[in-house]
């Protein structure tokens, strides 16, 4: 391949060019340096944004970095062994842009791994892509490591698994046997695990796990004839023989369903954790990069750390499909002879200048003040038990939050998770939500090795302040923090310290800026929409405040 | 009897997911799954919050529905594939029968449409292999299809191409192009694509690409259509003369076909009356032509013409064959009911002012007449793609930069496209070339002299309006307000555009009415008995 020039910039594209693939998004990098990472999703207002070409994202991309589709001397797509969306690829380029790239195929898994071990600060580090399928394998196991441009390896894939010995499908298919949706409600049933049981459903018929190992029985997490969209359920009479008859969505939860996603979450966790270790007993590495939609089970990711053998672990942000682009640019650097830098921050999406929020205000032709102290007005209004959304700056690459586009609240009131729920988020009473810290202040809180930046992994919350903060402690004690750094975003930071100042609290409870059903919020329409479409009491919009008056 | 129609997700490209209900003839609900899930066409979704919407208004179980019928009758495995995700969803699966997708479409006109017996059309892209399909219906013997059209020879193929080629999104935007066509003289031959022939029309297949595995966002053009007219225009560019005039003669040679279509038809059936459905039966510009022809006395389109109207035509079809009377079908207001408590909820919740009024019809024509962008949300949503008066965003017609206000703080559109016109009936004969009521805009009509000046922010560019009219005994909430707007202001109309945002499904919700009404320029929200202003509310 060409070296680069300096103007040339590596593109990397999810395409989802079919309504199964998800989460499409144009990730931009320059000399190694990630400039952008844009999600369809946001911009088409449809979350994963199925089948969805990254269209608007690209253009979002191309406006923010002020590129021409010329500059673009690669497209990195994150899928080797679809051939033929090379060429579509191209064709669809052509339409909407008037010229495409040349397009660069990465294998799935190996773009999921660049994703986890390139923006991480690890010189080096074990690797695991875990998904539901991409490329026909559902993991990958490897060694990441910087400085080897000359020898060319970068990130080495020691081992692969096939699709039927898939983890992803594994819980999803058991997901959607709980009466949860397959596109994307894992995270109800690890939340619900904690209510659970341990070792009350024996699923050893389906999944064995040994010290380094699993096996998966695919018997059970599969149908004739072949369900081809994501609402049809996976599994077939097998699975009912063994188990019973599948919870209807919609109704009551019981005892019993409790106890089978606390022992799908157990077996995961379990058939994680053996992996890690063989991995580690390959290679002897003691950090580790995690990315693909498994990634994002933070409380197996809590208990990675706890390993003893583990110093540190990363997790990509955006470790789903949108991630794997960010992975697929990433390698096709590395193979123009650039390594790729760390990220610091993933505040990498679409921003809006002061101008154009106030266009917006005026459209809507909303009340609004100019707000010169927002972090004050935001702090004294959330200790006013005011549920409260901020708006700033660059939006966030990957499913979290972190105060760019985020709903907050007091972690103190005891009642303040019913409220959100009732007013906001109409969403099922057994999920937490999550808090953000300040930094400084994580050790005094959590027991754990290192908190994520990122909400990537739970953190067991210290005895003593359990009562303090109830509205982000889950029913198992932990909570999936965000430590907030000044030097990464200071708007946010000071709105987390002012409230620190007021209630000796430095933590207020942090859910990402939408309605049940929608991608997080875009622009500023999107925003002030939000605000009057659910309960929110004051929306702080750049420098604006827009308040409602509650009798 | 209780029977259930259903359409969409048993391929990934299936678009327009719904479902309809009806017990005993009568049609208790019909909604489209894009306005429960929020996304617009709701492509390659399960119906399956419309058919729970749909159990809900009838208070019945999936286990007292009789029959679930679906259109795709060549798809294999769509029956045991269906009895698993209604089980899986619903806990039983009731007994599924599978029907024609053309079928389907002309049930769903047919047995909309009150006639006795009528010649009958459906045309769109493709569905169960076919392009189209010419029946006989009669309210003696049923739907007898007397021809099909074979899917590689299809004109609703021809006109999403173009639309491709255009820059605009296939599947979705035929519309722009329809609108376009105005601007533009029809100077390109495209006969090398599709032309009338005796036998319909022919359109040759290999200017487009094979759609097998490609999602409507990628081109359709194949690189031979490119030979022919060279660069495609590219999403967002300016729209220069050429493309016009393309637009232009891609609506004249759909016109002639469908002409020629209709013709044939004719001498098939030697009906007079004619039904159209499928989605090439939305091109209201087209259905003009149609309703024109001296043999045509009278046309029903189906309000719900593409995809959506399919599980209406399936339940509908059912409905016949099971002997089931069918009652008449006399507007499209059949979305879920909303509960006057379901409205001082979402109100609650919002937690914004909003002031009860004793008639909002009268209020409503006051800030309409006087300039106002009024967002009004009232009773049960409509089917099909049309704002008719429960959904709707209306303003006043007579004004003339009424157009470019909409489109600079509603619906951020291009200025090229037409907003329609809903009129009192009494007095539509008046202000347009019209015969019959037209209660769902599916045909654009010639605005007579001198209504096509006053009526300046709905009269298109080549002087027609898509009207919709009101009649007072099926709607009159909506009849009352026009009424007093024309008190007001002397013009018996308003601009009535459908009350969502850009790229999203029109507003179900009362909720999401209150959170459209904020994220736009609307001046005041009528919602039920309550009104919602913006320089009142109390923030």
């Amino acid at each position: 391949m060409n070296k680069l020039n300096s103007k040339s910039v590596v593109m990397g594209l999810m395409t989802a060019m079919t309504n199964n693939q998800h989460d499409s998004a144009a990730c931009f990098v320059l000399n190694g340096e990630t400039l952008g990472c844009y999600e369809e999703e946001r911009y088409v207002r449809y979350k994963h944004a199925y089948g969805h070409l990254p269209i608007q994202a690209i253009s979002a991309g191309l406006k923010a970095h002020n590129l021409d589709i010329r500059d673009i001397s690669i497209v990195a797509i994150p899928t080797l062994k679809h051939v033929d969306l090379v060429p579509r690829t191209r064709l669809f380029l052509e339409h909407y842009f008037g010229y495409s790239p040349k397009i660069y195929p990465v294998n799935h898994q190996v773009s999921h791994m660049a994703s986890a071990f390139f923006p991480s600060d690890f010189e080096e580090a074990m690797l695991i892509s875990a998904d539901g399928q991409g490329d026909y394998e559902s993991l990958a196991l490897g060694v990441g490591k910087r400085g080897t441009l000359q020898s060319g390896s970068g990130i080495k894939v020691l081992e692969t698994k096939g699709i039927d010995q898939s983890l992803g499908i594994f819980y999803q298919t058991l997901t959607q046997y709980l009466g949860f949706s397959g596109a994307g409600d894992e995270y109800k049933v690890m939340g619900l695990s904690a209510y659970g049981n341990p070792g009350a459903v024996d699923l050893s018929s389906i999944i064995k796990v040994a010290t380094t190992d699993y096996l998966i029985n695919p018997e059970f997490l599969k149908r004739d004839p072949m369900p081809r969209n994501i609402g049809e359920p996976r599994f077939g009479s097998s699975l009912l023989a063994e188990f019973g008859p599948a919870r209807l969505k919609g109704s009551p939860l019981t005892q019993k369903n409790r106890d089978f996603a606390r022992a799908i979450q157990d077996n995961f966790e379990n058939a994680f954790i053996s992996t890690v270790r063989r991995l580690h007993e390959m290679t002897g590495i003691r950090r580790i990069g995690l990315a693909g939609g498994c990634a994002l089970n933070c409380l197996a990711n809590m208990k990675l750390l706890d390993l003893p053998f583990i110093e540190d672990v990363f997790i990509q942000p955006a470790s789903t499909d949108q991630g794997s682009a960010l992975g697929a640019a990433l390698i096709a650097s590395f193979d123009l002879g650039i390594e790729p830098k760390t990220i610091e921050n993933y505040y990498l999406g679409s921003s809006y200048t002061d101008n154009e929020i106030l266009k917006s205000l005026k459209v809507s032709g909303v009340k609004y003040e100019f707000c010169d102290n927002v972090a004050f007005q935001a702090a004294k209004a959330l200790q006013d038990n005011r549920i409260i959304a901020v708006y700033n700056g660059r939006s966030e690459f990957g499913p979290r939050a972190l105060g760019n586009r985020s709903i907050l609240a007091n972690p103190i009131n005891v009642n303040i998770k019913n409220e959100i729920n009732q007013k906001i988020k109409f969403r099922e009473e057994f999920r937490p939500f999550a808090p953000a810290v300040l930094g400084e202040k994580c050790g005094e809180i959590f027991n754990s090795k290192t908190i994520s930046k990122f909400m990537t992994i739970t953190s067991k919350v210290s005895e003593d302040w359990r009562s303090k903060i109830p509205g982000i402690v889950h029913v198992d004690g932990t909570a999936r923090p965000q430590a907030v750094w000044k030097k990464d975003n200071e708007s946010f930071y000071n709105i987390v310290f002012e409230f620190h100042k007021l209630t000796q609290v430095p933590v207020v409870i942090n859910t990402s800026f939408n309605v049940m059903g929608e991608p997080i919020v875009e622009t500023p329409l999107d925003a002030i929409k939000t605000f009057f479409g659910s309960g929110l009491d004051d929306l702080f919009i750049g420098n604006y405040h827009l308040t409602k008056n509650r009798d | 009897m209780n029977i259930l129609g259903i359409h969409g997700g048993v391929t990934i490209n299936q678009h327009d997911a719904g479902a309809a209900l009806i017990v005993d003839g009568k049609l208790i609900c019909v909604v489209e799954e894009e306005r429960l899930i929020r996304i617009k066409t709701a492509t390659g979704a399960l119906p399956i919050e419309s058919i729970a919407a749909c159990l809900r208004e009838s208070g019945l179980t999936m286990q007292d529905i009789d029959v679930v019928v679906l259109a795709g009758e060549t798809y294999e495995d769509i029956i045991p594939r269906t009895a698993e995700w209604l089980k899986h969803h619903f806990g039983t699966s009731p007994r599924i029968e599978k029907i024609n997708h053309h079928t389907a479409h002309i049930a769903s006109a047919f047995y909309h449409s009150g006639l006795d017996s009528a010649m009958c059309i459906s045309v769109d892209a493709y569905g169960d292999g076919l392009s189209g399909a010419i029946a006989i219906g009669s309210l003696q013997t049923g739907i007898n299809i007397l021809e099909t059209i074979p899917a590689n020879n299809s004109l609703g193929v021809f006109y999403s191409t173009m639309t491709s080629f255009l820059g605009f999104r296939p599947g979705e935007d035929e519309y722009k192009v329809m609108g376009l066509a105005p601007y533009g003289n029809p100077s390109i031959d495209l006969s090398f694509f599709c032309k009338p022939v005796p036998e319909g029309f022919f359109c040759d297949p290999k200017f487009f690409r094979s759609r097998k595995s490609a999602t409507s966002l990628e081109p359709y053009y194949s690189k031979l259509l490119l030979d022919q007219l060279g660069n495609p225009r590219r999403k967002g560019d300016p729209i220069s003369e050429i493309f016009k005039d393309i637009a232009a003669s891609t609506q004249l040679t759909l016109e002639t076909s469908l002409v020629s279509l209709v013709t044939k038809a004719f001498k098939m059936t030697n009906e007079k009356a004619l039904c159209l459905a499928g989605g090439v039966a939305l091109n209201c510009s087209a259905n003009r032509l149609l309703y024109n022809l001296p043999f045509v006395n009278e046309l029903f389109v189906q309000p719900a013409s593409s995809d959506r109207g399919l599980p209406l035509g399936c339940a509908l079809f059912m409905a016949f064959i099971c002997g089931e009377k069918i009652e008449p079908i006399p507007h499209v207001f059949y979305g879920p009911s909303q509960s006057p408590k379901e409205i001082e909820s979402a109100i609650s919740i919002s937690g914004v002012s909003a002031t009860k009024v004793e008639n909002p019809a009268i209020e409503a024509a006051k800030r309409i007449a006087t300039g106002e962008i009024v967002g009004w949300f009232q009773g049960r949503s409509e089917f099909g793609p049309r704002a008719l008066g429960h959904r709707s965003i209306l303003a006043n017609p007579t004004i003339a930069n009424m157009k470019d206000q909409i489109n600079a703080k509603v619906k951020f559109r291009e200025e090229f496209r037409p907003f329609a016109p809903s009129v009192l009936e009494e007095d539509s004969y008046d202000m347009f070339e019209i015969k019959n009521p037209s209660p769902y805009m599916t045909v654009a009509y010639n605005v007579k002299n001198p209504w096509n000046t006053i009526m300046k922010s709905t009269t298109h560019v080549n002087n027609t309006g898509r009207v919709q009219t009101v009649d007072s005994a099926t709607d009159p909430h909506f009849y009352n307000l026009i009424n007093e707007v024309k008190s007001f202001t002397g013009c018996p109309a308003v601009l009535n555009t459908s009350f969502n945002i850009k790229g999203q499904p029109i507003v179900e919700k009362p909720l999401e009415a209150i959170s459209t009404f904020y994220g736009t320029g609307m001046d005041s929200l009528f919602i039920g008995n309550y009104l919602l202003t913006k320089n009142k509310t109390k923030i």
